[in-house]
C-alpha cells in the first residue's frame, strides 16, 4: 500500500489512440445540426470494422428492429441520426481502447455497469423530459478514466482495487489516495481529447461531485443512475458498495416513487440485451 | 419524492457494527445483501433514498 498520494503521469494516458475521425465530425455536426446523413453514412461504410459492429448493435433487440437493418444509411432512416451516433461512438470507444491487462480489474463488470448506468440514466431522462442521447452515452462514458487507467497505467488501477479491497473504501477514495488524482478527472481529460460534448465531459467529471443547479442536469441524471446500477448489484462484484447519493441532485432529479420502481425494473430488463449486442 | 440529509437516530434495520465493518472479503449472507451493498451509508448510521425502494422492488420480484 502505498502511503503518500504520487503524482499520477499521465504521459501514457495520452497516447491512447484518437476516436476514429468520422465520430468526431459525427459529434460536432449533430451539435451543430447541419450534417449531411448521405456523407457521414459514406464515411462510416469505408470503416468495415466500424459499420460491422454498429450494424450488429442496431439490430440487436434493444432498438426494436432485430435483423432488419442492413446498411448504415437504412441504419440512420430507421432508428435516426443520434441514435446511429450513439451506437457508433460506443462502437468506436471499445476498439479504441486497447484491452486491459489489469489484474484486480476486470472488464466485464466494468461495461456491465456502464452499460446499466447507459440505460437508467436513458429510462430518468425520458422521465423528466430531457435529452435521452446525451444521458446514455454520458452514462456509458461515465467511468471512461478507469477504463484508460486499466489501459495505460494497469500498476496504478491495480494499486487503487488493492487499497479499496482492504479498507473497504469507496474506488473513488482509493484512488486519490494512491494516485493523487481520480478516474473522473482522468476521464474528463481523455473525453476532452476525444472532442465530446460539454454534456458528456461534465458528466464524466463531475458525476460524483454534481455541482449546485437550478434544475436536473446531465450530471444529475448519471449521478442518480450510477447509485441505481450499482444499488441493482448488476455487475457480479462482490465488493460492491453503493455511493452515496447527494441529496440536492436527487431531488434536483424529482423522481416519484413510482418512476423510479420502473426505473429500476427497465433498467434490470434492458441490461442483458444490450451487453450482448455490445459483446462486451 | 424528495429526502433530507437525515441521520437515523435508531437506524433499525442497519446491519450490526460487525456487520457493517465486516471485511470485505467476507461475503454476506444471501438476505444480508441489500445492506451490504449500502454499508458506506449504513455505517454513516444516513438514510439512502434508494435502500428501501430496492427492498420494496426485490420483494415484488419474489413475490
Amino acid at each position: 500500500m502505498t502511503d503518500a498520494p504520487k503524482a499520477m503521469s499521465l504521459a501514457n494516458l495520452r497516447e491512447l489512440p484518437s476516436l476514429p475521425q468520422v465520430i468526431i465530425d459525427l459529434q460536432s455536426a449533430i451539435s451543430r445540426e447541419d450534417v449531411s446523413i448521405d456523407a457521414i453514412a459514406e464515411t462510416v461504410s469505408l470503416d468495415q470494422a466500424l459499420s460491422a459492429k454498429a450494424l450488429r448493435v442496431a439490430n440487436c433487440s434493444f432498438y426494436g428492429v432485430p435483423g432488419r437493418v442492413v446498411s448504415i444509411r437504412q441504419a440512420i432512416g430507421m432508428l435516426g441520426l443520434r441514435s446511429v451516433s450513439t451506437v457508433l461512438t460506443i462502437s468506436a470507444v471499445s476498439q479504441s481502447i486497447p484491452r486491459p491487462s489489469c489484474p484486480g480489474f476486470d472488464m466485464e463488470r466494468y461495461w456491465r455497469h456502464s452499460v446499466a448506468v447507459a440505460l437508467c440514466a436513458r429510462n430518468i431522462a425520458r422521465a423528466l423530459r430531457l435529452d435521452a442521447d446525451v444521458a446514455f452515452t454520458a452514462g456509458l462514458l461515465h467511468d471512461l478514466g478507469r477504463l484508460a487507467l486499466a489501459s495505460q497505467e494497469p500498476a496504478c488501477l491495480s494499486e487503487s482495487l488493492r487499497r479499496r479491497d482492504e479498507l473497504d473504501c469507496t474506488m473513488l477514495e482509493a484512488e486519490r489516495a494512491t494516485l493523487g488524482t481520480d478516474h473522473t478527472a482522468l476521464g474528463g481529460q481523455v473525453a476532452e481529447r476525444w472532442h465530446f460534448g460539454p454534456a458528456v465531459v461534465d458528466a464524466i467529471r463531475l458525476h460524483h461531485e454534481p455541482p449546485a443547479s437550478a434544475q436536473a442536469t446531465v450530471v444529475d441524471i448519471v449521478h442518480v443512475a450510477d447509485s441505481i446500477a450499482h444499488a441493482l448489484d448488476v455487475a457480479g462484484d462482490p465488493n460492491e458498495m453503493v455511493p452515496a447519493l447527494d441529496p440536492t441532485a436527487w431531488n434536483r432529479a424529482g423522481l416519484s416513487e413510482g418512476q423510479t420502481l420502473l426505473i429500476l425494473k427497465d433498467t434490470e430488463a434492458e441490461v442483458d440485451g444490450l451487453c450482448e449486442a455490445l459483446a462486451v | 419524492m424528495t429526502y433530507e440529509t437525515a441521520t437515523l437516530a435508531h437506524p433499525a434495520k442497519s446491519p450490526s457494527p460487525a456487520q457493517a465493518q465486516a471485511p470485505a472479503s467476507e461475503k454476506p449472507a444471501q438476505g444480508d445483501r441489500l445492506a451490504w451493498l449500502f454499508r458506506e451509508t449504513l455505517r454513516r448510521h444516513q438514510v439512502h433514498p434508494l435502500m428501501e425502494l430496492l427492498r420494496r422492488y426485490r420483494g415484488q420480484e419474489g413475490a
